[in-house]
C-alpha cells in the first residue's frame, strides 16, 4: 500500500498505525514523491495486533509517499493483502532536544546546515566538490572511495588534517537521510568536536548527541552503525556498537556521558 | 451562579490549551496511490526547495578548494593525507 501524505517541508513526526491478525513482518518506507533516491525511513517490525510506527522527520519533502507492506508478500494495494491493514496516519509535532547541541559554536551551526542540505539532496547531486556557505567545510562527493585503486568499504571518511570529507556516492545514494546525517556528523565530530581526534567512540557519541538532539530517529542510527560494523565485525566495533546502544537508550533520560574514563 | 472574571480567564486559558493540542495533532486522510501513478511523477527541481534544504554550493571545475579552518595544526599534516577509515 502506498499513501500520499502532504508534509510541505515541515519538521514533524508521522504516526503510522497498522493492524495484523497474527505476527507479521511489516515494512514501512517513507520516501520523497518527487526527488529520486530520497528516503526518510526504511524499517520493519514484527507486528501482532495494533502497532504504531513513529517516523521522526526533522526534514521532510513537499509530498511524502508512505509504503506499508508485509515483507512476505511484497507491496500490494489496499484490500489485496488481508494480512495487514493501515488504520491511520497522523502528523504530530517533532520532539527535539536542541539544548544538548552547542549551537553557540558557529562551526556546529554551519556544519549542521551544510550536512542537512547535502543529505537531503545526495540522491540527485552529481559527483563533485561541495562547500558550506561559509566555505569552512568541504565534501568531495566521489563515485566511490578508493585507496591505491582499491575500492574501500567505508561510506565516508575525513582527512584528519585538512578536515575535507570524502563521501561514496555509490553507498550514499541508497542510504536514508537520517543514515547520511549520522555518518556526516561522525566525520565532523572527529576533527571539529572531539577532544581526541583519533577516538572513534568519542566521535560516535558526539555525533549521536547532535543527531538525536535534532530529532532524527533512533532506529536509523542503530541501523547505519550496525550495517557498517557488520562489514567489519572487529572486537573494537562490537564494543563501539554496545556503547552506541547504551548511549541511545539513555538519551531520553539525559544520562549521556561522552568522556571516556 | 456568579461567574467571576477569574473563572472566565481560567476557561479562556483551558480553551486555548485544548485548541493548541487539537491543532498540533492532525490525522491525515488516507489517500492511496497506485504504482502506475508513480510513473507519472513530475520532474524534481531543487529550485523549488526552501532555502534550508537547497543543495549546497558545488565548486566549478578548476575552482580552488577552500582550506577548512583546522582546529589543531599538526606537523604530520604535511605530506600524505591521514584518513579516518573507521566509520
Amino acid at each position: 500500500m502506498i499513501f500520499s501524505v502532504p508534509t510541505r517541508h515541515e519538521e514533524l513526526t508521522l504516526l503510522i498505525k497498522v493492524r495484523t491478525y497474527e505476527p507479521q513482518k511489516i515494512r514501512i518506507k517513507v520516501i520523497d514523491a518527487e526527488q529520486p533516491n530520497t528516503a526518510f525511513t526504511d524499517r520493519y517490525r514484527i507486528v501482532e495486533g495494533e502497532s504504531i510506527f513513529f517516523v521522526r522527520m526533522p526534514v521532510s519533502p513537499n509530498e511524502a509517499l508512505v509504503y506499508v507492506f508485509n515483507e512476505a508478500y511484497g507491496n500490494m494495494q489496499v484490500g489485496e493483502d488481508p494480512s495487514v491493514e493501515v488504520i491511520s496516519i497522523t502528523k504530530e509535532p517533532l520532539e527535539k532536544k536542541l539544548d544538548v547541541i552547542d549551537f553557540t559554536n558557529p562551526q556546529v551551526r554551519s556544519f549542521v546546515n551544510f550536512a542537512t542540505r547535502f543529505s537531503f539532496n545526495a540522491g540527485t547531486l552529481p559527483s563533485g566538490t561541495y562547500t558550506s556557505d561559509d566555505r569552512q567545510f568541504v565534501i568531495k562527493y566521489l563515485p566511490t572511495i578508493t585507496d591505491g585503486g582499491m575500492e574501500q568499504t567505508t561510506p565516508a571518511r575525513i582527512d584528519i588534517d585538512s578536515g575535507v570529507i570524502e563521501v561514496s556516492k555509490k553507498q550514499f545514494r541508497d542510504f536514508t537521510i537520517p543514515n547520511r546525517m549520522a555518518i556526516l556528523l561522525h566525520e565532523f565530530s572527529h576533527v571539529f568536536v572531539n577532544d581526541n581526534i583519533d577516538d572513534e567512540v568519542e566521535a560516535d557519541l558526539n555525533a549521536l548527541l547532535i543527531y538525536l538532539g535534532l530529532g532524527y530517529p533512533r532506529i536509523e542510527a542503530f541501523e547505519v552503525f550496525a550495517k557498517t560494523f557488520m562489514a567489519a565485525p572487529t572486537e573494537q566495533n562490537k564494543m563501539r556498537y554496545q556503547k552506541i546502544v547504551n548511549f541511545i537508550d539513555n538519551f531520553e533520560n539525559y544520562n549521556t556521558f561522552i568522556n571516556e574514563q | 451562579m456568579n461567574i467571576s472574571k477569574e473563572h472566565l480567564i481560567y476557561a479562556g486559558v483551558g480553551l486555548f490549551v485544548l485548541l493548541v493540542f487539537y491543532s498540533s495533532t492532525k490525522e491525515v486522510e488516507l489517500k492511496e496511490v497506485g504504482e502506475s501513478d508513480l510513473q507519472e511523477q513530475k520532474e524534481f527541481d531543487s529550485k523549488n526547495l526552501p532555502s534550508n534544504l537547497k543543495p549546497p554550493y558545488k565548486l566549478a571545475t578548476g575552482e580552488q578548494i577552500p582550506r577548512p579552518i583546522k582546529r589543531n595544526f599538526n606537523i604530520f599534516s604535511i605530506g600524505k593525507p591521514r584518513f579516518d577509515n573507521d566509520f
